[in-house]
């Protein structure tokens, strides 16, 4: 079976910087794959190299079996992104935003469902510009769902979300993975990728450094120092491990806002 | 080009331009004002220079509502989509880049003629347009938009900011207008620079407006301002659709 996403030696460069220093990665149709790692990890570069908005420096990828290089227009058809930094259409209202990315798909899903899906039905006739940050995030990943695409990338989709919304947002998600969609997701809440993920790869400098199931990764990797209070490890522990900046819970609160 | 996707992105970018009162205002409005002062400052001459100050700044509103529908109502909007980040998203999406760029035409183009109406509608009540030449004057609007929209295109394209845009727009509406022969009159230019601004689009496109406007007689037929309008309205479109960036990072 062809791999939705297959990352083979991925290298992005930013003149001196290197983004992404050779790394590889395989996702399955179906699954709800979470891609980790800490602030400047790479993360962002892979997702958006992934989908074409950037070019690689070197290595091969392909999105159920086409090049986002060569062959964007393909990609594009069938995949849908959420990036961690966009606006839409600031004097459009939320309805009217989702009824114009629907018909640039040829089989979108319906514009109420994904009202519902986001949580964003008391506002469909807000315009965009009036949004709050948590209600345009809502919506940008709106607007990916709404395509039915076959892969959905979504860039930390529940930074500055408040509890409710990111509740709301992960059931989008699990029902939309139920559907049969493949998800890639980066975060860097260890609960959301706890809560939504089949597998998931922590990448640090530019390189996947572990993956697997959660269960598996923190089996392997989820040991704890005997000072640290005591309970049942979990991602936060792999990631400590692993990324050697422990993302504490403060950091925590000031990604998700 | 799929004909659902540029419909629903014209008729989003027709919300965004009626919704946006301060585009609405430089693309729409602002030639209107621009013309007032004009005619103002023409009407304060005496009566026999007035009448042809009168009809040589008509021309000059109409050339000005072409190129503001078409540099205020097409770049600006278009680099506030890349700096806002929005072109990037829609990267991502099925969404071909000449499906951005000419979904920006059809509400300028209506825009535009409105426009065209009202200063043929004033021209005409002062006695300089008989119904006759409506029908030439219709093709001329047609024209200058073909040439004048490619090139808020380009800057579109290739501009990085808004406020960059509204900086080249206003040194460039000014370098048009005298290319044109509609800030000064290319016969009171020197010869030499009068007769190779008057073979070029610009020049070509003034003398028609002039002539089909308000009866001023042309030293070319007007079929040939419309061929070098459209000629290089397509050229410059190509040069946009190729020099096209959706945002501004590293590729």
């Amino acid at each position: 079976m062809t791999a939705a996403v297959q990352v083979d030696g991925l290298v992005k460069r930013y003149g001196a910087v290197t983004a992404v220093d050779g790394l590889d990665l395989t996702i399955e149709p179906g699954a709800v794959f979470g891609l980790l790692g800490p602030n400047g990890a790479g993360k962002t570069t892979t997702m958006e190299t992934l989908v074409g908005m950037r070019r690689p420096t070197a290595g091969t990828i392909r999105v159920f079996g086409h090049d986002p290089v060569t062959e964007r227009a393909a990609v594009n058809r069938i995949v849908a992104v959420q990036p961690q930094q966009a606006a839409l259409f600031a004097h459009l209202t939320v309805a009217e935003t989702l009824l114009l990315w629907a018909a640039l798909y040829d089989r979108p899903a319906a514009a109420s469902d994904v009202l519902h899906a986001v949580g964003l039905v008391a506002s469909r006739d807000v315009p965009v510009r009036r949004l709050s940050g948590g209600q345009e995030r809502r919506l940008l990943v709106g607007t990916a769902l709404i395509a039915r695409p076959r892969l959905l990338v979504l860039d930390e989709p529940s930074l500055g979300l408040d509890p409710n919304a990111r509740a709301d947002l992960w059931a989008a998600v699990r029902d939309f993975g139920r559907g049969g969609g493949t998800v890639l997701l980066s975060t860097n809440s260890m609960d959301e990728a706890e809560a939504l993920c089949d597998r998931v790869a922590i990448v640090a400098g530019g390189r996947v450094v572990a993956r697997g199931t959660p269960a598996e990764l923190v089996a392997r990797h989820g040991r704890r120092a005997p000072a640290e209070p005591r309970g049942r490890p979990g991602l936060d522990d792999v990631f400590r491990n692993l990324t050697g900046g422990p993302l504490t819970e403060r950091q925590n609160r000031e990604e998700l806002g | 080009m799929n004909r659902r996707h540029l419909a629903a992105m014209s008729a989003a970018s027709t919300r965004e331009l009626l919704r946006d009162r301060k585009t609405f205002f430089y693309a729409g409005l602002m030639p209107f004002c621009m013309l007032g002062l004009f005619l103002g400052s023409a009407a304060l001459l005496p009566a026999e220079a007035a009448g042809d100050r009168i009809r040589f700044f008509l021309a000059t509103g109409l050339f000005v509502a072409l190129a503001s529908v078409a540099f205020w109502g097409v770049a600006v909007p278009l680099v506030a989509l890349r700096e806002r980040g929005t072109l990037r998203l829609l990267s991502t999406t099925p969404v071909s880049r000449l499906t951005v760029l000419l979904a920006q035409t059809p509400t300028r183009l209506a825009l535009a003629i409105a426009q065209a109406a009202v200063i043929a509608a004033l021209s005409a009540g002062l006695g300089h347009l008989p119904t006759e030449r409506l029908g030439s004057l219709l093709v001329t609007c047609l024209a200058g938009l073909a040439l004048l929209t490619p090139i808020g295109f380009v800057l579109g394209a290739l501009l990085p900011t808004a406020e960059a845009v509204s900086n080249t727009l206003t040194f460039l509406l000014l370098a048009l207008l005298g290319s044109a022969g509609l800030f000064l009159p290319l016969d009171q230019m020197p010869g030499c620079v009068a007769e190779t601004l008057g073979v070029l689009p610009p020049g070509l496109l003034g003398g028609t407006i002039q002539h089909d406007l308000t009866g001023v007689p042309a030293g070319h037929p007007a079929w040939l301002a419309w061929l070098a309008a459209v000629g290089t309205g397509l050229l410059l479109t190509l040069i946009a659709v190729r020099t096209f960036r959706w945002d501004d990072g590293d590729r």
